[in-house]
């Protein structure tokens, strides 16, 4: 893959799409050439981003994933509406988990609340 | 083929069939009667139905003994008398049954194969996953490092499609109900030592309150998630290391973080 290419997924904020989530990453990880290892690190902390994202939706919002994918790297914004500026809590297991599978950032306006993912691949293109 | 004596009262020319093509023929007539009431037209259809029943018996008798219950291939099969009725054409000049015996048979031999697909599915799958499985651990051999699913599709002769399939389902298959025995001997099921610790976690410090049910975990999913998070090893080194394939490891670690985060989060964070 020489270009980039952007991915947008839009889901309900409910814990039984998640799924989704983890079966699109996945996919997309493995588009970008990713190892087996690095695709199933991916689908977890994908998933984690996606709980984390859930937990602090505004009722019945809608999560916006949007992947960029380039050469061996694979970068996935969670974006969600909330009600009121929301704190993600950087102790939490799954942002613990999430931190460790990924280079993971949190971004929280009033109503907003972003999760950016980057993950790039150790294999030689 | 005819036997002897029989010619006077064998196939076209016999009374009964005479009568039926005769009421098959008045009932058409009704059923594409521009004028008919819809109930007219749906009793025709009934009675069609209803007439050429026979028909379906007689085509569902030359599948029998094949597995399936005779009820079910007569079922199926007038699923295709209705078709065809629906369909059926008078001013082509062809008899009803000529028209219908390849639709009812179509249809009989369609439910066996969507019978078969609910047995060739899975083991289609099965088979890719330990295919994956094995060429996995090879490819990991030569190369010195985990390959990615287009490797793997290249190597196995299949898509990168079915390989990301064949690894979710292998997610799938092994996925253990947190009702099951602990690993260990004398230990209750996983959601009880799990929600016996639901007191305790409240206002705790996340890294002192994961300590007693990483402490729970069997000795591998313990080994493994240690493995992983604080010596910061690749699935596939771990796999090396504990000596089961990468695929296991990849399950019990996904397992493992669904149930320390199912166990970790009954109460809300905020």
């Amino acid at each position: 893959m020489s270009e980039t290419a952007e991915v947008v997924l839009s889901l309900p904020a409910d814990g039984a799409f998640t799924h989704v989530l983890r079966a699109t990453t996945a996919a997309l990880a493995a588009r970008a050439d990713f190892s087996i290892d690095e695709v199933d690190d991916l689908r977890i902390a994908a998933a984690e981003a996606g709980a984390i994202a859930v937990r602090h939706a505004a009722p019945s919002a809608q999560l916006t994933c949007t992947f960029t994918l380039a050469a061996a790297r694979v970068d996935l914004v969670v974006e969600v509406p909330t009600a009121g500026t929301v704190e993600v809590d950087r102790d939490s297991f799954g942002w613990q988990v999430l931190a460790a599978l990924a280079d993971a950032d949190a971004e929280a306006t009033r109503d907003r609340l972003r999760l950016l993912l980057h993950a790039t691949s150790t294999l030689e293109t | 083929m005819v036997e002897y004596g029989e010619s006077a009262t064998h196939g076209e020319d016999d009374v009964p069939a005479r009568r039926l093509r005769k009421r098959s023929r008045i009932l058409f007539a009704r059923l594409a009667d521009p004028g008919g009431s819809a109930s007219e037209v749906a009793e025709a259809r009934d009675a069609l139905a209803v007439l050429h029943l026979p028909l379906v018996e007689h085509c569902a008798r030359r599948f029998g003994n094949r597995g399936e219950p005779h009820e079910d291939l007569v079922q199926v099969g007038t699923i295709g008398l209705l078709k065809a009725i629906d369909r059926f054409d008078v001013t082509r000049g062809v008899e009803f049954s000529t028209y219908a015996t390849p639709t009812i048979i179509g249809e009989i031999k369609r439910h066996f194969r969507d019978r078969g697909w609910a047995i060739r599915v899975p083991r289609r799958l099965q088979e890719l996953r330990l295919q994956i499985s094995a060429t996995t651990a090879e490819l990991t051999q030569t190369l010195g490092r985990s390959p990615r699913p287009r490797e793997l599709a290249e190597a196995i002769g299949c898509t990168v499609e079915e390989i990301l399939e064949g690894l979710e389902s292998g997610n799938a298959y092994a996925t253990l109900s947190l009702d099951a025995p602990g690993g260990e001997a004398g230990d209750g099921a996983m959601a009880e030592t799990l929600g016996a610790e639901d007191d305790h976690l409240d206002r705790v410090e996340m890294r002192e309150s994961l300590r007693p049910l990483i402490g729970l975990l069997p000795e591998r999913e313990r080994q493994i998630l240690t493995l992983r998070f604080f010596r910061n090893l690749t699935q596939s080194q771990i796999a090396a290391e504990i000596g089961i394939s990468q695929m296991h490891v990849s399950r019990l670690l996904a397992r493992t973080i669904a149930q320390l985060r199912e166990a970790i989060e009954v109460e809300p964070e905020l």
